[in-house]
């Protein structure tokens, strides 16, 4: 199975701390010619608020984090790791014209509602996405030995992340339309800050989320790759060439920011909550009997 | 005299029903009832560990039925047959599925154990397969594998998501009251099952009954386990007082 683009922005952290946080208004003005006349129009424009790192500096970053986080097999060392996943990211990142046009895109003057544009567009894609995600979370429960409680964890994950950009859609939504309507510039920087700083701190929550989803993924990989070579795609994930202590400590971590990140999401937006469809399924009838079934039934059913 | 404050408490299977969203209308009755009376529904700790357990216990009993049990017996029966296992699936694979579950009817019946959560299996997967050979669709034994994992993770996820919603962050009726399982609680347990309430559900009658003592409350456990139900005159013989009840009838327990 190849690793698509999916694969690179399956958690769109970093993208959208880039178009949404770091981004703050400024004025410019220009002249403009109306006819004969010439005029001085004030526009306000969306500027990066600190020098732009490069998609590598930010991948490396982040992968340095995580390697010098967790213990590693003796046949690999820290930056040789680092090098090898941030290659991979920035490889698929360069081949993502689609992606870079959309972040280019956002600081444009003209563009209409820059900030929900580009949030669609990034939930548009994740949901595109999320077939080919489960299906090689399924095809990796299938390669390997681990329950399926922990690849149901990373599923549950890709769900939050589902809400998460359907509340950030929808805050963009509101804010962008009062600032369009708003008196004055002071009045449109007013309302994009407080937009900031509303979706600052859940932007964070799901950061750390994110990282902690990463570093488990990242930590069963490793103890199951080879080479280098083999750090795409193992070919089996063996559950016994992991640390049990430090696999459950990171799956703690990784629970916990699951659980902060969706009872943030909770307390912010009652859309979040999900309930099971009343339509026929037989997949959930066929749960919903054994989930009636006494645990002692259910232990020696197989 | 001033009356009592009165609450619910619900069983496991009660939660899980909502959790389902089941068309239920003994459930609905009691929330209902709740509503409109202005009774809070309550579980206890002991109840939400067995809601969350059971979830988990559900999605490895499945993997382990997926990824071992059936695909351990197409392969096997493929090789038997010298058929390539990327070969599309046809009726001699459903037919040694049959040979597969039917050796565990049968071993269950000599036994005595029950073969209840596999059959469930059984006639999800035969049924999987099913819809697509009608379609006439062709799909190998590592699709059908990779399509039923697909499906699991999808129903599964969302079951997880909706369960912590209404038992860990408390987002509908139910409220989780954490109660100390001390040694009065753990002799009422045994109590309770001296009279064939089994183990979870001894700890969820004896945590009720605590708290209905320490909060000077009168609680109804609802539940649709008639083991437990039938067993409350013989708890009351022995001084402890508690009302266990079907959904339907738990308001006219006050």
């Amino acid at each position: 199975m190849s690793l698509g683009t999916s694969q690179v922005f399956s958690y769109p952290q970093n993208s959208l701390r880039f178009g949404l946080l770091d981004l703050k208004p400024v004025e410019i003005t220009e002249d403009v010619k109306f006819g004969n006349v010439r005029c001085k129009v004030t526009k306000t424009k969306l500027e990066p608020t600190k020098p732009v790192s490069t998609f590598e500096e930010l991948v490396t970053a982040d992968n340095n984090m995580i390697f010098n986080s967790i213990s590693i097999p003796e046949r690999f060392n820290v930056s040789d790791l680092v090098k090898a996943f941030t290659d991979r990211s920035v490889k698929l990142f360069e081949e993502d014209k689609a992606l870079q046009q959309e972040i280019e895109n956002t600081k444009r003057l003209d563009r209409n509602r820059p900030f929900y544009t580009f949030v669609s567009f990034m939930k548009q894609r994740f949901e595109k996405e999320r077939d080919n995600r489960l299906a090689l979370d399924a095809k990796r429960f299938l390669m390997s030995n681990l329950p399926l409680t922990f690849y149901n964890q990373l599923t549950r994950f890709d769900n939050t992340c589902y809400d998460f950009l359907k509340f950030i859609q929808n805050t963009t939504r509101i804010y962008e339309y009062r600032a369009k309507y708003s008196r004055n510039s002071k009045m449109f920087t007013k309302i994009i800050k407080n937009m900031q700083s509303e979706l600052g701190p859940i932007i964070n929550k799901f950061d750390e989320c994110a990282y902690a989803c990463t570093r488990l993924r990242r930590y069963v990989i490793i103890w199951n790759a080879d080479t280098t070579g083999d750090l795409n795609w193992p070919k089996f994930l063996d559950i016994k060439k992991i640390e049990i202590s430090e696999f459950e400590q990171l799956n703690q971590e990784f629970n916990t920011k699951l659980h902060e990140i969706r009872l943030m999401l909770l307390n912010d937006d009652t859309e979040v909550l999900c309930k099971i469809s009343n339509t026929p399924n037989s997949t959930v009838n066929m749960i919903g009997n054994l989930l009636g079934m006494s645990s002692a039934t259910l232990n020696g059913g197989s | 005299m001033v009356q009592k404050a009165r609450c619910f408490f619900l069983d496991a299977n009660l939660v899980l029903s909502d959790i389902l969203n089941e068309n239920n209308p003994r459930l609905a009755k009691l929330k209902n009832d709740a509503h409109l009376n202005k009774i809070p529904c309550y579980i206890s700790d002991s109840v939400k560990n067995e809601v969350k357990s059971k979830v988990q216990r559900t999605t490895d009993f499945l993997g382990t039925a997926i990824r071992e049990t059936v695909y351990t017996a197409l392969v096997e029966s493929r090789d038997k047959r010298k058929i390539p296992s990327d070969a599309p699936i046809d009726f001699s694979d459903v037919k040694a599925l049959e040979d597969l579950f039917s050796e565990y009817h049968v071993m269950a019946k000599r036994q005595g154990s029950l073969t209840g959560p596999l059959m469930e299996v059984e006639q999800w997967s035969i049924q999987f397969i099913a819809d697509k050979l009608d379609k006439g669709l062709t799909i190998t034994i590592d699709g059908f594998l990779l399509e039923l994992t697909k499906t699991v993770l999808l129903n599964i996820s969302t079951i997880a998501d909706v369960c912590d919603n209404l038992v860990e962050f408390e987002k509908g009726h139910i409220k989780t009251k954490v109660i100390a399982v001390d040694e009065r609680v753990k002799q009422i347990a045994r109590i309770a099952e001296g009279y064939g309430i089994h183990a979870p559900d001894s700890l969820h009658v004896a945590c009720v009954h605590q708290y209905q003592a320490l909060k000077n409350e009168q609680a109804v456990f609802a539940t649709r386990d008639y083991g437990i139900i039938k067993q409350k005159n013989g708890l009351w013989e022995r001084k402890i007082h508690i009302e266990i009840s079907d959904p339907l009838y738990a308001f006219y327990h006050f």
